[in-house]
């Protein structure tokens, strides 16, 4: 197990009012001592070459140390260079005594005056000192390994290191703060008060209290059902989070998909020439738009072909295109937009319905002029029943804004992640909801001829599956997977 | 007492020397006896009374909701309960017919007298066993160290009598029930007594103190006993014996000879204002209100006056009239446990319709008596403490008496094993009610007495009264507990049961006219392909009754109807619950993961990093075999259990490493 300290800002980046700096193990204390004195800051005075600087007179050892502090108790003082003795910042320091901080284990936290240059510097003393950089994630991951946090908090954990943006952190925070945990238990709650009930009247069949009619174990089931049914739709749109936005290049080969594409990641991912069918793969590049992560996927131009590569390259087009969120049909604006129609028409929409997810992006405008450009765009709306147009040159590098902008938006809308109810996000917990819901199927079908010690064992079985989620009833082959991906014991 | 201290009281005589001695002769210490001298060690029973032996102090009835598979269990392992009782059955009943085979559970009523009696007969006449009344007031141990339990500090070396007579012995198995350091109490009135008037063991208690075991008291009752004649019946709705009597031995249960006693009914009563406002006008007076009790009572099994206080608006309650026997006019009036005073207990009596003017033979008290901490047993049950002890029954906070025999039997089987040097026999959660109430005694302690119930058993669907054989008896057979008629009996049905299954599904039927007017004339829907009989028997409306006037039965089986019967039951709920059975499977399967992973029984827990105090302290006391015990252990999180599980891969490869 890790034994090192380590240190990593807490709060997030940017020009915040105040920054919080943790620092976690062993010697957190030790480390704090080498780059922190209580009291207020020393009075300016000039470095040896002259220059103005809050300097710190001498090295002189501490006879305070951090350590002293007990558990929960704060100290005003200043962080200072550990090798130029440069001044830096005014802080409290608060310290955690192990077991009784985040990760378990001793902690000093430094709150600092906001600015990122501010927070680097003291990051930087502290790397000096003795500390090493955290990994993403690495304090949770210490605060599991210390038995800190249940199950379906860890799980939010692996999703936090690995989100890929902003809101999917976002949604694995929710997860880690408790709001999956409160959901699952919204939808045991039913189950749990029938169980009682019916095992009262198995428990004792002379009493005449114990009697349970099966209309409302029926009951609780369907209601149940209909719960997780909205629990599991909510899966596609978490993943969406999670895994980010796809968005499929499509059109005829040359029409300027690669170019589009090694603009937007600003480098070579593509093969470009001016020969048509140079790609022949599908290319995928995560760009990021705003906070949100949009996979943009390359599709092999469309057309018929002989030849065998390029055929199994348009077979993954079509299923590139199928599966994506959004479409983009490019075409070049010297093409009549007729003639794009029509292309259009043959090659995406006979095949894969998604109009409603279509947009044109009219490619190499500074082959054209302004004018024509414009009357173009007009055309081809006409076309399109409503779905946008945009206009852009990959060559000259124009024209992106209001494309992007578009694509910005529909992220957005897509989902927000204060608004909701916990949704659902990881594959496991879907799985196991999805086992569940066909469980309460059958049992729902069945009820009419079910004794009651099946209703019984579906029931159990059911709570059971809802407690693998949270983590309160414990599986070994979990455990196991929690326990590779944070890859312990190396 | 120490060994060596033996010599300074020149009374002490050595009066034998034993493999086993057993202490107590209720449910527990009969099935201990019993099962100890069948695998052949040289074995003494003691009791304070050879009159009170295989006692039914309280409730006249054997069986019960999860008790009744308990008694299934004992018997497929060669354990004797079932056997006794179905002796002295005096009304059979199965509960729960109407509400699926996984919770049907045997009960029956018992001629008290007669069950005793039969014990008796059985142990007196059974080789490798002794019978001595007699009263255990000391145990006799030596010092004993040893590094890998060092809980340990002692090792029994024999018991010493009353009469100081000191028996020496290689186990001891402690099954002292609700006698050590007995009270009784009775409105103010309390006294030093076992049940029934039979004297109390009173200093046994006080040695077990000496040695550093963990005693503590608990409380149980037992409710009014009223004459029959005084009794008006026509007041109350009777409660029929079954119709078909069973058996709850696998050896009876397809005898055609067997004797059964003549069955009687119970009735059924109520409570009503007036019971209520007798008890509410004299609460003060009870002795557990007025805390003279300090002993923890089953709150499953409360007294009358703890239901009027706890359901204050419920306006009646039930009360069961049991016979306690054919040869006793004495009815057992379940319902009425109570504490209080017996002028009181006469007039709450006869507030009741059809008991106006009932005669009290006995009364109700209330018992308090010491019991250990289950939590310093292991799972043989056995103790942490003392080498060489185990114990079982009541003394390891459990109330009943199927939970003190089936824990009587383990203990037998465990002692004698232990002293051979084999490996203890636990039976698991998933094998049988059994491994339930040991598991849960010993990883989860208890706070009250302990009852077996249905809702304790995650995989009843498999845990079946009727399978216990399939699950048991191979095992003890193996163990050498089931004699080979027995065995041969058990494989003879296992044998019927699997042709039968291959019979129904390699038998087609076809939707002929004919089959099809049967059909229609039982009402049932029309079969429009063929299929196997085995396919049909799944359908819910579709059952053997029918096979049969549909001239799809096997008549050839067997001559003997019951074992043909029985045969197809056990088909029919095999076939019929299949799917739900494979569910059970598959969490069985789950559960099997954690029970393997096994965790070193020198394990560290105190140097874990991670661990909360009280998870800690727990894993450290009660050392889980498993992954999977220690779950189960109260106290012991899912975030402590993920630290354990990291630790053991830890623990793990570094033994790999170490090792290559």
């Amino acid at each position: 197990m890790n034994k090192d300290t380590c240190v990593a800002l807490a709060t997030a980046t940017g020009q915040a009012g105040l920054s919080v700096l943790r620092l976690s193990g062993k010697e957190a204390c030790e480390i704090a001592n080498k780059i922190f004195r209580k009291g207020p800051m020393p009075t300016f005075c000039a470095n040896e070459r002259g220059e103005g600087a809050f300097l710190l007179k001498e090295k002189a050892e501490n006879a305070w140390k951090v350590a002293d502090l007990k558990g929960y108790q704060a100290k005003f003082g200043y962080v200072f260079h550990p090798q130029s003795l440069e001044i830096l910042d005014q802080v409290v320091l608060l310290r955690f005594k192990a077991p009784h901080s985040y990760t378990g284990e001793d902690v000093v936290e430094l709150s600092l005056h906001g600015g990122t240059v501010m927070s680097k510097r003291v990051l930087e003393a502290c790397l000096l000192a003795g500390a090493r950089l955290a990994e993403p994630g690495e304090f949770t991951k210490r605060a599991f390994l210390n038995g800190k946090l249940d199950l379906a908090q860890a799980e939010a954990v692996i999703d936090l290191i690995h989100s890929s943006s902003e809101k999917a952190s976002h949604l694995a925070l929710r997860q880690l703060q408790g709001s999956l945990s409160k959901r699952i238990e919204a939808l045991k709650a039913p189950l749990l008060e029938m169980t009682a009930k019916l095992e009262l009247a198995l428990q004792y069949p002379e009493h005449e209290d114990s009697i349970i009619e099966k209309s409302e174990i029926e009951e609780a089931l369907r209601k149940t059902h209909q719960e997780i049914l909205t629990f599991l739709s909510s899966y596609a749109r978490a993943r969406v989070i999670k895994e980010g936005y796809s968005l499929a290049l499509s059109g005829l080969p040359n029409a300027g998909k690669s170019s589009l594409l090694n603009w937007l990641t600003g480098k070579e991912t593509a093969i470009v020439t001016d020969i048509a069918g140079t790609t022949r793969d599908t290319l995928e590049a995560p760009v990021y738009l705003g906070q949100q992560l949009v996979h943009f996927i390359d599709t092999a131009g469309l057309t018929e072909t002989e030849d065998v590569v390029e055929k199994i390259g348009i077979q993954k087009a079509k299923k590139a295109v199928q599966e994506a969120h959004l479409v983009c049909w490019l075409a070049s604006v010297q093409q009549e937009p007729a003639q794009v129609w029509k292309d259009l028409q043959e090659n995406l929409l006979e095949e894969v319905a998604v109009l409603d997810k279509l947009i044109v992006l009219g490619t190499k405008s500074d082959l054209s002029t302004e004018e024509n450009t414009a009357l173009w765009q007009e055309k081809m709306q006409a076309y399109l029943q409503g779905r946008p147009v945009f206009v852009l040159s990959s060559l000259q590098q124009k024209g992106l804004e209001p494309f992007v902008a578009y694509v910005e938006k529909l992220c957005q809308e897509m989902f927000d992640p204060q608004g909701e109810a916990h949704l659902l996000s990881t594959e496991r917990h879907f799985e196991i909801l999805r086992e569940m819901q066909s469980l309460v199927e059958r049992l729902c079908q069945d009820i009419h001829y079910l004794s009651f010690d099946l209703l019984s064992l579906g029931l159990q079985e059911c709570m059971e599956l809802l407690s693998q989620i949270t983590g309160e009833s414990v599986d070994e082959a979990v455990m196991r997977e929690i326990f590779t991906k944070f890859c312990v014991g190396k | 007492m120490f060994i060596e201290d033996l010599k300074k009281d020149k009374e002490i005589y050595h009066a034998g020397h034993y493999e086993v001695i057993v202490v107590g002769a209720g449910h527990a210490g009969c099935e201990a006896a019993y099962a100890a001298a069948r695998l052949g060690a040289k074995t003494i029973l003691f009791t304070l009374s050879i009159d009170a032996l295989a006692n039914l102090p309280c409730n006249p009835s054997i069986g019960g909701t999860a008790k009744g598979q308990l008694v299934r269990e004992i018997d497929a392992l060669g354990g004797i309960m079932g056997k006794i009782a179905d002796k002295a059955s005096i009304q059979y009943r199965m509960l729960n017919r109407s509400k699926g085979p996984a919770v049907q559970s045997p009960r029956a009523q018992m001629d008290r007298k007669r069950y005793q009696e039969e014990m008796l007969a059985l142990l007196e006449n059974t080789p490798n066993l002794s019978l001595r009344q007699a009263e255990i007031t000391d145990l006799v141990v030596e010092k004993f160290s040893s590094e890998e339990e060092p809980s340990k500090a002692f090792q029994i070396k024999g018991v010493l009598t009353k009469m100081k007579a000191f028996f020496s012995c290689e186990r001891l198995i402690l099954c002292t029930g609700t006698y050590l350091d007995a009270k009784i109490f009775i409105g103010n009135t309390s006294y030093v007594s076992g049940p029934d008037g039979i004297a109390p063991s009173l200093h046994l208690a006080s040695s077990l103190k000496e040695y550093g075991l963990d005693l503590r008291r608990f409380k149980t009752g037992t409710p009014v006993r009223v004459n029959k004649n005084s009794v008006d019946f026509s007041q109350m709705e009777i409660q029929a014996p079954d119709e078909q009597p069973w058996a709850f031995s696998f050896s009876n249960e397809a005898n055609l000879d067997r004797n059964i006693l003549p069955q009687l009914p119970c009735y059924l009563t109520y409570t009503n204002e007036k019971t209520k406002e007798v008890i509410e006008q004299n609460l003060h007076r009870s002795p557990l209100f007025s805390g003279e009790i300090e002993g923890v009572g089953p709150r499953y099994c409360p007294s009358i006056e703890d239901k009027i206080v706890r359901f204050a608006d419920k306006e009646r309650h039930q009360i069961f009239i049991e016979p306690m026997g054919l040869s006793s006019n004495e009815l057992y009036v379940q319902g009425l446990s109570s504490s209080l005073p017996e002028d009181v207990q006469e007039k709450m009596c006869k507030s009741i319709k059809g008991l106006e003017n009932a005669v009290i033979q006995r009364s109700a008290y209330a018992i308090e008596y010491e019991c250990l901490n289950p939590l310093t047993l292991k799972w043989d049950l056995s103790s942490r403490h003392i080498e060489g002890l185990f114990t079982a029954g009541q003394i390891n906070g459990t109330s009943g008496y199927e939970e003190a025999a089936a824990q009587g039997l383990l203990a037998g089987i465990n002692a004698v094993r232990h002293l051979r040097g084999q490996e203890a026999v636990i039976l698991g959660r998933d094998e049988a009610y059994i491994g339930v109430l040991i598991d849960d005694l010993v990883s989860k302690g208890t706070k009250e007495p302990y009852r077996m119930m249905t809702s304790r058993a995650e995989y009843r669907l498999l845990l079946r009264h009727d399978n216990a054989d399939e699950r048991l008896s191979p095992k003890a057979y193996a163990l050498g507990l089931l004699d080979e008629e027995s065995y041969v009996r058990y494989l003879e049905k296992a044998r019927l049961i699997e042709e039968e299954k291959q019979r129904l599904s390699a038998l087609r039927i076809r939707p002929t006219e004919a089959l099809s007017q049967k059909l229609k004339e039982e009402a049932l829907v029309e079969l429009h392909s063929g299929v196997s009989v085995a396919e049909l028997l799944v359908r819910p409306e579709i059952n053997y009754a029918l096979l049969n006037r549909l001239g799809l039965t096997n008549e050839a089986m067997t001559d003997n109807a019951l074992l043909k019967a029985l045969v197809e039951e056990e088909v029919e709920i095999q076939l019929k619950y299949k799917g739900y059975i494979e569910l059970e499977e598959k969490r069985i399967d789950r559960f099997q993961k954690m029970e393997n992973k096994k965790i070193p029984e020198d394990f560290a827990y105190e140097e874990l990093k991670g661990l909360r105090t009280e998870a800690k302290q727990k894993l450290a006391q009660i050392r889980p075999l498993s992954l999977g015990q220690a779950s189960r252990i109260s106290g012991v999180s899912p975030a402590d259990l993920s630290v354990l599980l990291v630790a053991l891969e830890v623990y793990q490869r570094q033994k790999k490493q170490t090792e290559s």
